[in-house]
């Protein structure tokens, strides 16, 4: 089995579960609470890679982060370097894609924490900085932990977005993905199953964790009276 | 000028978020308060029927919900004026607010849930506070529990002692005692005054429950139809409401002090003014009482008396009549003032008029007696 592509997917999900935490959370906690009456519109926008085919979510990114463009520009005289077929292009793009799996899970559980816990924070003094921190985000746990292994796992399997975006690079853009499709291409079976196979388990390990961590609210089991 | 609270605010409820209770859209637009309160160590109670929005002018004391016009004002401090746009937040604003549910944090211990964010105290000074409340709500074996774990008296107890230990500078109590059991509730209603009296901050509750006014309210403030319609001392609103809404809310037109003069039988027997009645004893009460008949259980009956099962028969003298539709209200002079409520035809049939003379009977379970 080659691990260069196993590895190189590894870092790419754990960085792309890490900037999701970090812009997931803001986001979930402006549609769980905000008032705006346009707010719907938001949580389209957010919505909107779980219907958008792959292409097409990869072709705007790719078109968006070219160096004609405005990002593309921006980034190319900050960093120096063209962000298409670029490992740092890929984790935009994948953050992109990912997003929903990160910021519903996040806002459900927001939205399902008492509203009257937070007031009486308020009333005792708490700051809404710190009743977010000492208040919503503990009785938010289970959820915030599902957002980040879904959106790890999703970013994990992805292949339509990678390829647009990132092309096929070893070691820079090959992810699992596009390194299976690649055997299969070049008809090797034995190699794909292998990578396939690992795939999987990897998959099933990862939403079983899920499942375990969620089974008092989401019990795949019948209920037992 | 003596300190004071300043409440004048109303709040609508047409645009914007539904209120938490739906009885409230049913009812009307909202509600619309001017409140003036001591700031010394009484209790007020805000008394109306469920919906009326109490809870609602609770919040917005609070600060946690912002009425589209109103000021209020703690003694100097101005913590709300829609005109200036200004809102101090529910944070800054140093009051304790007893949920109804006591709103716990489910995910701290009770010792954590009481010195939660308690800030401005050194490690020790913390330590004494968080004992003193643990020794003053009687908590200190259950301080390692997690509040799943506690009973509705117990979870009361601890909602107190985390809203006391960073001495607010008003005490604002929802319905503190609606989700308790009826003995808990009774025995957590005697307890409740003599546990905050050495805090000495005025004290807001609401309820819907009379015997809860007449027990722990120094005033009352009847709320009907989205506003306040009387504000008085206890005895004052339910003696005398100000207009049929207020009596129709306190529903309890004879409320008079007593005194227990003797016990026979598993009855009281209690004075009022000169007059002796026998009551059923509810157990637990001092010598000073509140006697309280509802005027539909008082029966009014004329002629040689004959024998009857009701306890209490005293001759008394009509002052005044009032009809109101089927139903007449018949003032009273039994040695002290008392209200019936008859049906129209009983008033005919015992051709009642001012002056006449009558023999009121009360059945001892009607007499109701608070301490």
């Amino acid at each position: 089995m080659n691990w260069e592509p196993i590895i190189l997917t590894a870092k790419l999900a754990s960085v792309v579960s890490v900037i999701l935490v970090i812009i997931g959370v803001p986001i979930a906690y402006w549609i769980s609470f905000s008032k705006w009456r346009w707010k719907f519109l938001i949580e389209a926008v957010v919505a909107l890679p779980l219907v958008l085919p792959p292409t097409v979510l990869g072709f705007y990114i790719l078109v968006a982060i070219s160096p004609n463009n405005l990002i593309g520009r921006l980034w190319v005289e900050l960093f120096g370097a063209t962000l298409p077929f670029s490992f740092s292009g890929l984790v935009i793009a994948s953050v992109f894609y990912s997003l929903p799996f990160a910021v519903q899970p996040f806002a459900s559980s927001f939205e399902t924490v008492d509203r009257r816990l937070i007031e009486a924070a308020w009333t005792l003094g708490s700051s809404k900085v710190k009743t977010f921190f000492t208040i919503i985000i503990p009785l938010s746990v289970s959820g915030i932990i599902t957002g980040i292994v879904l959106s790890f796992a999703h970013t994990l399997g992805e292949f339509g977005v990678v390829l647009m975006v990132g092309g096929n690079i070893p070691g820079v853009t090959r992810t699992v993905s596009i390194d299976i499709y690649d055997n299969v291409q070049a008809l090797k079976y034995s190699e794909a199953a292998s990578t396939a196979f690992f795939l999987l388990i990897v998959s099933f390990l990862i939403l079983s964790i899920v499942y375990a961590v969620n089974r008092k609210v989401w019990s795949v089991w019948p209920q037992r009276f | 000028m003596a300190p004071e609270v300043l409440i004048d605010i109303e709040k609508r409820f047409e645009d914007g978020r539904p209120p938490l209770n739906p009885l409230l859209m049913k009812e009307g637009k909202g509600v619309v308060v001017n409140l003036k309160l001591p700031i010394d160590s009484s209790w007020t109670v805000l008394f109306g029927p469920s919906g009326v929005g109490k809870t609602t002018v609770l919040r917005c004391i609070a600060g946690l919900d912002i009425p589209q016009r109103g000021v209020i004002k703690f003694n100097d401090t101005t913590w709300l004026d829609t005109d200036k746009n200004y809102s101090l937040p529910a944070q800054n604003r140093r009051l304790g607010y007893l949920f109804q549910e006591h709103a716990l944090f489910p995910h701290l211990t009770v010792q954590e849930n009481i010195i939660y964010n308690l800030s401005g105290f050194s490690k020790t000074e913390k330590t004494g506070k968080l004992k003193d409340m643990l020794n003053l709500f009687k908590i200190a074996e259950i301080k390692d529990r997690r509040p799943v774990k506690l009973s509705g008296g117990e979870k009361q107890r601890v909602a107190l002692a985390r809203t006391l230990i960073r001495e607010p500078r008003m005490l604002l109590l929802d319905e503190p005692f609606s989700s308790l059991d009826i003995p808990t509730k009774e025995r957590l209603r005697r307890e409740i005054r003599a546990m905050l009296k050495d805090f000495k901050i005025p004290v807001i509750l609401v309820t819907h429950d009379r015997i809860e006014a007449i027990t722990l309210g120094d005033r009352m403030a009847v709320m009907s139809n989205g506003a306040i319609q009387q504000v008085g001392s206890v005895h004052e609103v339910f003696s005398r409401p100000v207009n049929p809404d207020v009596a129709k809310v306190v529903g309890m037109e004879n409320v008079m002090p007593g005194k227990i003069v003797g016990n026979k039988d598993g009855l009281l027997i209690v004075r009022v003014k000169e007059r002796e009645l026998t009551a059923v004893d509810p157990g637990g009460l001092k010598e000073d009482v509140v006697v309280c008949i509802r005027a539909e259980e008082i029966i009014l009956e004329k002629g040689s008396p004959l024998q009857s099962s009701a306890r209490n028969r005293i001759p008394a003298k009509v002052t005044g009549i009032s009809h109101e539709g089927v139903m007449v209200r018949v003032f009273l002079d039994c040695g002290f003032p008392l209200i019936a409520l008859i049906t129209r035809l009983s008033c005919n049939e015992l051709s009642l008029s001012e002056g006449a003379e009558v023999l009121v009977s009360i059945k001892a379970p009607s007499i109701h007696i608070m301490s």
